[in-house]
């Protein structure tokens, strides 16, 4: 406590070196935040899926048609309105599924040139406890409520508002049911919506996990941007029984030990299956993994060019000061400390500084959520960003204590003392 | 008592710029003495007083701080018998500037390894004995030469040390202020504190019970 207090009372001090010394540490605090997490919007997507990725299966897009020719009998069969039934029919388990229904809201834009129907996802609960998109407004869906929850993508001309109820008219060949459901979340916009794939983001040298997701964009200039509804297929078959939503597309996954082959003959007969598109998720995760690659070299040069600089000019600032604090040091050295007390007391003083500094850069980030710069600035607080503050933290505190020591040991009392 | 035995103390040994600051020096300092080491610039008094301070270390030869072999002890050890065996004084003074007289007086009692209660009222009383309570709240760089060294003699004797070292304690004062410093110190002395001051001033050193000589680092 006594060196905690001296610490404190050091901050008299050299005012223009501790506030320098503070600039600069929020300033590395502000610019890892923020770098970090333009490397964490990258991941985030790829980190939801990470581990079915790294699975043994394979995923399939399937296409929009009633059912499938079985290639044992010949005959059509539904098993896409069946997750169940498609999950015995691949031999697969756990099933990871997208559903959807065809919708007859066509919604048009005045001045566009095409119309376009609500594209309506059904997330299973693994879904939806992976695959979140951020909200700009309200919340998400909650479990075991008793009528249909929707969340909708932020759309300009639809203009949809938290707690409105939505009339979904949904079909399917000789049915037509319209069902209510309540507005309860929007998704922001630019977030990443799960099973919205669109076909231009296919990779050219095989897909990565970018084609699973689409980045939503309702400001697109002269394009209606398809809006979308999220829900819960969970729901829908508790609320709605009678409604037939089909699958879209799904993650088939098996057992580490099961034979390769056995996974190939089950991707081709999901191609045969009315498998529109079909990943092995190897080469899925490979190739996502080769893409993350990319986008962190890209990155990476300015990151740490950047990163560096500040990093050594915050650590030379503070040795500047450990310097400029020695004298005192060797006075409190007289008058019964230790060296390393001497350094505990240096050690004190960073870390308040620095305790001070992430303070002061959650306040500043806090406060650009609520100006234009959030844009263009978005911020995800992970285990990664931690761990980089963690890191540069810890960086600090060394240097803060070992520079001191270090000086300390090099030099008598008497010649610090007689130091100018 | 203080007892130092063939003491050698050597500067960048084995180096080009080797120096012998000290060559075989024994002294004893009985207990209440108040001695006076002089001699003339580079002798190595300061060294001595500092190797007494057990802030400087030394080569060869013991040093004994009331039968404590001080070479012995170990650097938290060393800690306590700066803290609370000795009071030094500096010819800079060697305040914490931007702390005030009473901060300043508090440090040696915060330091100490056994804190003692009432240590603001303590500092009150040291800074009392050397008659600057009233300033005990000003910053100690507001205060003139010799209220400064008479914030350090506060501080040095704030946690009633045995052995009371002074170097050059008149050294950045004008006569006047001089004067009163050393009243300071032999009123200490009366009060059976062993004093031990390292002076050039021949008119300090008179005042002193006892004068040690030391010239290119032996006593004559």
């Amino acid at each position: 406590m006594t060196l905690f207090k001296t610490a404190m009372k050091n901050y008299r001090k050299d005012p223009v070196m501790n506030i320098i010394g503070f600039v600069q540490l929020v300033a590395v605090f502000l610019v890892t935040t923020v770098m970090v997490s333009t490397i964490s919007i990258r991941y985030r997507t790829y980190d939801a899926l990470e581990d079915i990725l790294s699975s043994k299966g394979f995923y399939v897009r399937f296409g929009e048609f009633d059912g499938a020719k079985m290639p044992e009998s010949g005959l059509y069969e539904n098993v896409f309105y069946s997750v169940d039934k498609l999950n015995a029919y691949f031999n697969a388990d756990p099933l990871v599924a997208v559903q959807g229904a065809w919708v007859a809201n066509y919604l048009e834009k005045p001045d566009a040139k095409t119309s376009s129907a609500p594209l309506i996802l059904f997330y299973d609960d693994e879904l939806i406890e992976r695959c979140k998109p951020v909200l700009k407004s309200g919340r998400w869906l909650s479990k075991n409520a008793d009528k249909l929850e929707i969340v909708v993508s932020e759309n300009d001309i639809l203009d949809w508002k938290i707690g409105e109820t939505y009339s979904l008219e949904l079909f399917h060949i000789s049915t037509y049911r319209v069902i209510e459901a309540e507005i309860v979340g929007i998704v922001e916009n630019s977030a990443d919506i799960f099973g919205y794939n669109r076909f231009e983001s296919r990779g050219i040298s095989g897909d990565t996990f970018r084609f699973l997701y689409d980045t939503h964009n309702s400001h697109n200039e002269g394009h209606l941007d398809r809006p979308t509804i999220i829900s819960s297929s969970e729901a829908l078959g508790r609320l709605f029984p009678e409604v037939e939503a089909h699958i879209t597309s799904a993650f088939f996954i098996y057992d580490d030990d099961t034979p390769d082959e056995f996974i190939k003959e089950k991707a081709m007969l999901a191609g045969q299956f009315n498998g529109q598109i079909v990943d092995n998720l190897d080469d899925l995760n490979e190739n996502s993994k080769i893409y993350l690659r990319g986008e962190l070299l890209t990155m990476m040069p300015v990151i740490v060019i950047l990163l560096s600089l500040l990093i050594i000019s915050a650590i030379s600032v503070s040795a500047i000061a450990a310097r400029r604090r020695l004298k005192d040091y060797a006075k409190y050295y007289v008058l019964g400390l230790q060296w390393k007390q001497c350094a505990a007391v240096s050690l004190f003083q960073a870390l308040t500084t620095a305790a001070a500094a992430l303070l002061v850069s959650a306040a500043a980030l806090f406060v650009i959520g609520f100006t234009p710069l959030s844009d263009v600035i978005t911020v995800i607080v992970d285990m990664r960003l931690i761990s980089a503050l963690l890191g540069i933290l810890l960086l600090y505190l060394v240097f803060s204590m070992i520079m001191p020591l270090m000086m300390l040991k090099s030099a008598t009392p008497k010649q610090l003392l007689t130091t100018e | 008592m203080v007892e130092l035995k063939n003491i050698t103390k050597i500067y960048n040994p084995k180096k080009a710029n080797e120096f012998t600051a000290l060559k075989d020096v024994s002294l004893t300092v009985n207990d209440g003495e108040m001695i006076a080491i002089i001699g003339k610039s580079g002798a190595g008094k300061s060294t001595l007083l500092h190797i007494l301070a057990c802030i400087d270390n030394y080569q060869d030869g013991e040093y004994r701080i009331d039968d404590t072999l001080v070479k012995k002890l170990s650097e938290k050890e060393l800690s306590h018998i700066r803290s609370e065996k000795i009071g030094m004084v500096m010819q800079d003074f060697a305040l914490v500037e931007d702390f005030t007289a009473l901060e300043n007086v508090m440090l040696p009692l915060d330091f100490a390894q056994k804190k003692k209660p009432n240590r603001r009222e303590l500092a009150l009383k040291a800074l009392g004995s050397v008659g600057l309570e009233e300033l005990a709240r000003k910053p100690v760089n507001k205060l003139s030469g010799g209220q400064k060294q008479r914030v350090a003699i506060a501080r040095a004797i704030v946690n009633e040390p045995s052995l009371i070292l002074a170097d050059e304690p008149t050294g950045a004062l004008d006569t006047k202020t001089s004067a009163e410093i050393m009243e300071v110190f032999k009123k200490l002395n009366d009060d059976k504190k062993t004093v031990v001051i390292v002076t050039h001033d021949p008119n300090v050193a008179k005042q002193c019970g006892r004068i040690v000589e030391i010239s290119d680092g032996e006593i004559i």
